[in-house]
């Protein structure tokens, strides 16, 4: 043993600190019973708190509480079919541009924090900014959507419960050879029906060709 | 080891019991879904987006 004191390691640092030396040792005053309750009550709580957040976060209201989603694509979506029509079931901003499942919804709201940082720092804090990045903003959605097969889309139209007779015959024609194949999903020629298009994409909607 | 020094208050293990299950355990676990929704977001990056299903 030297004689120099031996300051005291990190671990026994905090063993020796009064919150630790009461959190890691048993209750001497309280039951099991009591504090399996608590833990059970604190739990549910939080739960409910975390859902709670995690659905206020997930409405149209809390989007548009940033300028560059009210001023821009709620604008125009206020225009399209999914703003309002004769059965008047409409789409929200999450209904689409989230993801349902759990995961997917959770790494969506992480990779909301680059949008906070976008706010913050005014990335797309002008109508001009935001027509100069829409192709790149679009072309991120697009390559998501078509990844996942147009799921979004698919949460509430179902090419099985589509009535072809319905249909136009050149859209009827097109969605049994394209879509009911497999080849193509929805987003894949319906571009631009909730928003307006990226002005230097406008002329490549497979849907609106003729 | 040391000898065990008095026993803890019931004072004290009230409020270590509340800072724990008020404070620590709900911040560790926003911190563990925020880990694993950022994980997936860098993974998705790399990987790119996920498929369907």
């Amino acid at each position: 043993m030297s004689d120099a004191p031996k300051r005291p390691s990190l671990w026994a640092r905090i063993r020796n600190n009064v919150f630790f030396r009461v959190a890691l040792r048993p209750s001497t005053r309280y039951s099991l019973a009591f504090l399996t309750l608590g833990g059970f009550i604190a739990g549910v709580a939080f739960w409910g708190a975390f859902n709670t957040a995690l659905e206020v976060a997930n409405t149209e209201q809390f989007c548009i509480t940033c300028h560059e989603m009210k001023d821009n694509v709620y604008q125009e979506l206020q225009g399209t079919i999914h703003w309002t029509n004769r059965s008047g079931v409409r789409a929200t901003c999450p209904d689409c541009h989230v993801p349902h499942q759990w995961t997917l919804k959770i790494a969506r709201k992480m990779a909301a924090s680059r949008e906070v940082w976008g706010h913050l720092f005014g990335i797309i804090g002008t109508r001009e900014k935001f027509l100069d990045t829409r192709p790149e903003l679009a072309a991120h959605e697009w390559a998501r959507m078509s990844a996942n097969h147009s799921q979004e889309c698919r949460n509430c139209h179902s090419p099985q419960s589509m009535n072809f007779a319905k249909q136009s015959e050149r859209a009827a024609n097109i969605h049994k050879e394209q879509l009911l194949t497999g080849e193509k999903s929805c987003i894949d020629c319906h571009k631009g029906i909730a928003h307006r298009l990226p002005v230097n994409k406008a002329d490549e909607v497979p849907a609106f060709d003729d | 080891m040391q000898a065990d020094p008095s026993p803890p208050s019931k004072l004290q293990e009230l409020m270590v019991f509340l800072t724990l299950s008020v404070f620590i355990w709900p911040f560790l676990a926003m911190a563990f879904v925020g880990t694993y929704g950022f994980a997936f977001w860098i993974y998705f990056l790399t990987a790119g987006p996920p498929g369907p299903g």
